[in-house]
């Protein structure tokens, strides 16, 4: 079974044929070059693969692309901005060292924009509870929480 | 793992949609489950009829007994929705526990009550605010007591074209308090044992408490034993002693990967002795 689906990406519209059985991961990836989201297990655990589906933080190995029929998707490359500028919690996590092996960022920060999104100024807790999603097997955690909270004192100057 | 999926937009055309699919169909809510198992070839399913795009099932209302929530709520949305804060703050909590955010941004109340886990941390919330359920079928909508909708590990009393409609829950009564609690092998991890506790106090006498707990036998489960033993009794250290030793030896726990049997036995009677605690923290000095 196949279907045309329409849905906005990173601000643009886009149109196209799929497969009743693709995932959402597997659409973004696969379809449409957009590697920046990873498949870590697969069985949405470890949330390698977030990306927001109108504004909520999901993990798009579970969701079928059929689902997103007119919604909104944003994935990592949708957040810079339209000088190719990094965005904020991209540069914080840079600056403060939140990146290692680099798999688990772009889920990571989506899960952490999600969450700034709703309360722009979490305290630690709530910032381990917004990104429990999302496993981290390199940094222990620390430099990434420092990151969501610095960002959080510059968040919404530029979005 | 080839399958069709459809989107229908109302009950009815989901019932047509099971009725006239041939092979193995499936509904499919948020899929958290369900979706899983069809990747690691547990299940199969020819046809997946997914119930996201049906606006009878989403949304919560206060009705004139209380709170219904629509079976496709999303967990996330209970979680931090005010009118379930303000009549069923116990069930916030519980579904607060369950996975993390992505989950909770898909996965549905319909949904965790429909996989019938043992594990299911919304049921013993539920159960203790003796909620309802509203099952729709094509021949029209009947209503049960969520005791009764479970007949074992991932098996309800649904009938094979029925759907989870909704779920009413009575507004609390008068000087109740109620609390859940769970241990996973994680903080976020499926419960290894979980329980919840509403209870009404008289000064210090319990005259009325509903006590569940899940993980501990082929459904979650009311410990009316348990209940029994503490109704009409002054709360104190020494009865939730006896209350703890009533409530291991009551329960009927299995051992696999997570937790062994006798470990699961200690963990019931704790997490019951704890939501009491925590239920009514602010009236024992202990």
């Amino acid at each position: 079974m196949r279907k045309n689906i329409t849905f906005t990406l990173n601000g643009d519209r886009v149109s196209l044929e799929v497969a009743s059985n693709t995932m959402l991961l597997e659409l973004l990836r696969d379809h449409l070059s957009l590697t920046g989201t990873k498949e870590g297990c697969g069985h949405g655990e470890c949330g390698a693969c977030t990306v927001l589906v109108d504004g909520r933080n999901i993990n798009s190995c579970l969701y079928p692309a059929f689902e997103v029929e007119g919604k909104e998707v944003i994935t990592i490359e949708g957040l810079m901005g339209p000088q190719n500028e990094l965005h904020t919690l991209q540069k914080s996590f840079a600056e403060n060292g939140a990146v290692q092996c680099g798999f688990c960022t772009p889920g990571m920060i989506l899960s952490a924009k999600a969450l700034l999104e709703d309360n722009p100024k979490p305290d630690a807790d709530a910032i381990r509870q917004g990104l429990a999603g999302n496993l981290c097997r390199c940094t222990g955690y620390v430099q990434i929480l420092d990151a969501v909270q610095k960002a959080a004192q510059d968040f919404g100057i530029e979005d | 793992m080839h399958f069709n999926y459809y989107r229908p937009e109302s009950l009815n055309q989901a019932f047509e949609l099971m009725e006239q699919s041939s092979g193995q169909s499936r509904y499919i809510a948020g899929g958290t489950d369900l979706m899983v198992q069809i990747k690691q070839g547990l299940t199969r399913a020819e046809n997946l009829i997914s119930l996201r795009q049906i606006s009878e099932l989403q949304g919560i209302e206060e009705d004139d007994s209380g709170v219904l929530i629509k079976g496709m709520t999303l967990l996330r949305d209970i979680e931090t929705d005010p009118l379930v804060r303000d009549l069923a703050p116990v069930l916030q909590q519980a579904v607060a526990s369950l996975a993390n955010v992505q989950v909770r941004n898909v996965a549905t109340l319909g949904g965790n009550l429909v996989n019938a886990s043992p594990a299911g941390d919304s049921i013993p919330a539920l159960l203790v605010l003796d909620s309802r359920l509203v099952l729709a079928g094509p021949e029209g909508e009947r209503t049960l007591p969520l005791s009764d909708f479970f007949l074992g590990p991932g098996q309800t009393r649904l009938q094979p074209l029925e759907i989870l409609k909704a779920v009413k829950i009575p507004a609390p009564f008068e000087n109740s308090r109620a609390a859940f609690s769970k241990i996973g092998r994680s903080a976020k991890d499926l419960a290894l044992v979980n329980a919840a506790v509403l209870i009404r106090l008289e000064e210090t006498t319990c005259s009325f408490c509903r006590l569940a707990a899940g993980a501990v036998g082929p459904t979650p489960q009311r410990l009316e034993q348990a209940e029994a033993l503490i109704t009409g009794r002054t709360i104190n250290t020494e009865l939730l002693e006896t209350l703890e030793a009533r409530v291991r030896q009551t329960v009927s726990p299995i051992s696999d990967l997570r937790a062994g049997e006798a470990y699961r036995r200690d963990l019931a009677g704790t997490l019951v002795k704890r939501c009491i605690r925590q239920a009514i923290a602010f009236k024992t000095e202990d």
